[in-house]
């Protein structure tokens, strides 16, 4: 009977590896074909035409801030710089602790003024409105509510949005400042398909040189977890969001840049309160939406490096970061489950949704149990080594095998890791991945569904060092 | 099943794996080394071409500068130019120029342009059968002014490839070798912003403005929506029997810019057309009518005060509320409210 197990576990964990790495493999071909597409793509037009055109859509900027008084004028400023003619800037100021309402207010010169609105979607309420009587801020809004997290104040930004368009954003990452004539291109150029989102490349900001809220020189992270993250991110951009853009069934756009539709994200309810992944679940929600109501749209993604951002870069941190992750895309699945397998939600149901419970919500415990029963095996004496030698070096080739392409891709595409240094130390990273850092984040994977078994549904304390300054910076939960 | 075939994969020694191991891991190495090798051959060539090549267009450049405050009788001669790959660098350097010259010596370098049979480049990239080389062909033939270029753009108009069409759109209007609007009535696929966005750009320079109302013929939603909006933009009257059924089309976006162009050149009819109507129409369209029903002399008093009171989204019933305050409608505001309303952003 065990021998019998034992079999189909083997076919098991061998049908698993064979499932994972045919579909890794056929997103790494699609992505680079998209990639390759993308780049024949902005050769043409005239984007800049689009920055003051009468016909250009109004777009907004929102901004959540929560304790930001460190670097909170650094980045309005930033803002202020990006490049649109149409533009509003709504910085929310989510009830913070510290003084960034009074620094914002006395830096830019802010008065409160009476400004027309409703509570479309659910949120805090709204304690008052500034503007700045300098009229050459006049795109700039700042909005003070009670606490209550960051898809709260963003449903606040929301409400107060006049415009068609809005982008949504950390606050304390750093946006290109031609980001948004690049996210807006795709609402423009929609046809009988009406775009309800595009995303944007999110790319690791440690140890880069920073001038001017934006990044002069680009270097890869000191910090070997930071440069882990910073291999994962190209890998996960290039290849993963590309490859699922291409095949309509992109799930997720991070929180620190992606652009919406709002009349579609109102219809939808706007971002949900009761989640730590608010930014996957607001777009699986308009997905669903837009299937549901049989409206013909389609989600796009830029793959130009548009957003840069620091990640944490001591395991504590990072270990909450995915635990909130994993949290957050168990969420999403359960609160969307009856699209599993749903031909009405088309490749979303049929592709997208169970590829994400496979590949990133069971992964960890798939590998896990795999780690288990690789012990179970070894102290019964029932191990076949040749067997696990042969699947841990095809598995590790394989793992340093798609790195590898996304550094190729990146290198060939955006290059802005540019000098030979910057390859052989990603390559190097991706040779100590599979070994260091992927079990680590198999573990923070379990933690994490262990966590929301246990009903924790906190973001846990962020630390950040701060692009400008280099001491640490604790930030409370949210 | 008995303990001796319980194993799917291959049982043995040790030894018998490591072989297959050792090319695993050969395989990794030589994939790794190639991409790298492949990474730094592409950056040093990318470096010695991108070097050369400016090198070139530089010496093209000033060259062709120097022809352009000179006489420039022997351009050919000076270029030196020995073979195709110098050539079609030749062309780059002057469409780059092109870009930044106007007048006489915009006339003047098209002239050394086609002097020195350089709209073979143009030819080769309009028959390309890739997509984004006929989309640079045509853009390049609309700066040169190559006029065969049109017979080329009529078949793109309605490709597949939006970059595509909206380059053969623009073509064709900016070459006039016939009326440069026809096509607009030809348009099978969405008439997309990115393509009013391009097409007004272009006519935008244009010294002799197109009449709009021309395009009001079309059934595309998307043409009427960019006539209306051209319209405004440049103040110009359409012909009611065009203009005034457009109040019940099916396209909110149409009825909407319709109301805003009726508001700008002071079409009163037209405006309380649309605007008795408001209470069947979505946010948006309410929104303009609001927006705009302070621009109008006379409003209907009462048809402002009936809507505010039923009014139900606050940035529309300010809207509302300023127009009454316009309109003189403020009977019942104390001083409080009418400097809020003043003061309203």
């Amino acid at each position: 009977m065990f021998y019998q197990i034992t079999t189909y576990l083997h076919l098991l964990v061998l049908l698993y590896a064979a499932a994972a790495g045919l579909s890794y493999l056929i997103l790494a071909i699609i992505a680079a074909l998209e990639l390759n597409h993308y780049q024949k793509k902005i050769r043409t037009g005239m984007p800049a035409a689009g920055l003051s055109s009468p016909f250009a859509p109004a777009l907004t900027v929102i901004a959540p801030a929560f304790n930001e008084s460190l670097n909170i004028i650094d980045n309005i400023k930033g803002l202020l710089a990006l490049k649109y003619s149409k533009l509003s800037i709504i910085v929310v100021n989510d009830g913070s602790k510290d003084d960034t309402l009074s620094k914002v207010i006395s830096e830019f010169k802010m008065e409160k003024i009476f400004y027309p609105f409703d509570y479309e979607i659910g949120c805090q309420p709204i304690r008052g409105i500034y503007k700045s009587a300098n009229p050459a801020l006049d795109k700039l809004i700042v909005v003070d509510k009670e606490n209550g997290g960051k898809a709260d104040a963003l449903n606040a930004g929301i409400n107060i949005c006049r415009s068609e368009l809005f982008m949504s954003m950390d606050v304390d990452s750093l946006i290109d400042r031609d980001s948004i004539i690049k996210l807006v291109r795709p609402f423009l150029q929609e046809t009988h398909k009406k775009v309800i989102a595009v995303g944007a490349v999110v790319r690791v900001a440690n140890s880069c040189d920073i001038s001017g809220g934006n990044i002069s020189h680009v270097k890869v992270p000191r910090n070997i977890w930071a440069r882990f993250q910073a291999l994962e991110y190209i890998r996960a951009f290039l290849i993963g969001r590309m490859a699922w853009k291409r095949l309509d069934g992109l799930l997720l756009i991070s929180g620190a840049i992606g652009m919406f539709d709002i009349e579609t994200v109102k219809a939808c309810g706007g971002y949900l309160k009761k989640t730590v992944g608010e930014d996957m679940e607001l777009l699986v929600r308009m997905r669903r939406y837009m299937n549901e109501k049989k409206l013909p749209y389609s989600v796009d993604f830029v793959p130009d490096p548009l957003c840069w951002t620091e990640v944490p870069e001591s395991l504590k941190t990072l270990g909450r970061q995915r635990n909130r992750w994993m949290r957050g895309t168990m969420d999403t699945l359960r609160f969307h489950k009856r699209m599993l397998l749903n031909p009405r939600y088309k490749s979303v149901g049929m592709l997208g949704y169970p590829y994400w419970m496979i590949f990133e919500w069971l992964a960890p415990l798939l590998e896990f149990a795999g780690f288990i029963y690789f012990l179970v095996l070894a102290v019964t004496g029932d191990i076949n080594w040749n067997y696990v030698i042969i699947l841990l070096t095809f598995v590790y080739m394989f793992a340093v095998g798609m790195s590898t392409w996304a550094i190729f891709l990146e290198a060939f595409t955006f290059h802005k890791y540019d000098k030979p240094s910057h390859i052989a130390s990603f390559l190097v990273t991706a040779l100590m991945e599979p070994i260091i850092y992927h079990p680590l984040t198999v573990w923070w994977g379990l933690r994490g569904n262990i966590d929301y078994f246990r009903g924790i549904s906190t973001w846990g304390t962020q630390e950040r060092k701060g692009f400008t300054r280099k001491k640490k910076k604790p930030k409370a939960a949210v | 099943m008995g303990p001796g075939e319980r194993h799917i994969i291959a049982e043995g020694p040790l030894s018998e794996v490591v072989p297959q191991v050792m090319v695993m891991i050969f395989l990794l190495l030589v994939f790794i080394l190639s991409i790298t090798i492949l990474l730094l051959i592409r950056q040093s060539i990318h470096q010695y071409l991108t070097t050369r090549k400016s090198r070139i267009k530089q010496k093209y450049h000033e060259i062709l500068i120097e022809c352009l405050f000179s006489s420039g009788e022997h351009i050919v001669d000076d270029c030196k130019i020995k073979g195709d790959r110098g050539k079609r660098l030749l062309y780059k350097t002057m469409i780059y120029l092109m870009h930044n010259l106007n007048g006489e010596y915009a006339e003047k370098l098209k002239t050394y342009f086609y002097e020195m049979g350089l709209e073979k480049y143009l030819l080769q990239n309009l028959r390309s059968k890739r997509w984004w080389i006929i989309t640079q062909g045509l853009r390049d033939s609309r700066i040169m002014g190559y006029k065969k270029a049109v017979t080329f753009a009529e078949k793109y108009i309605n490709a597949k490839q939006l970059e595509l069409r909206v380059e053969a759109q623009i073509s064709i209007m900016s070459m006039k070798t016939h009326d440069p609007f026809e096509f607009l009535n030809r348009l099978k696929r969405p008439f997309s912003p990115w393509a009013r966005i391009h097409l007004f750009q272009e006519i935008s320079f244009w010294e002799e403005k197109p009449d709009a109302s021309q395009w009001l013929t079309s059934e595309n939603p998307g043409v009427l929506v960019f006539a209306l909006r051209v319209m405004t933009l440049w103040g110009q009257k359409g012909d009611n029997n065009l203009v005034h059924p457009l109040s019940d089309h099916p396209n909110p976006l149409v009825r909407s810019e319709l109301i805003s162009y009726a508001a700008h050149i002071k079409d009163k009819d037209l405006w309380n057309k649309g605007a008795m109507k408001y209470h069947s129409e979505t946010n948006a369209v309410r929104q303009t009518i609001a927006k705009t029903s302070g621009m109008l002399p006379n409003i209907s008093g009462e048809l402002l005060i009936n809507w505010f009171n039923k009014e139900q989204v606050a940035i529309i019933k300010i809207e509302l509320a300023r127009a009454l305050l316009i309109h003189g409608q403020n009977d019942g505001l104390s001083q409080a409210e009418l400097a809020a309303l003043g003061s309203v952003a």
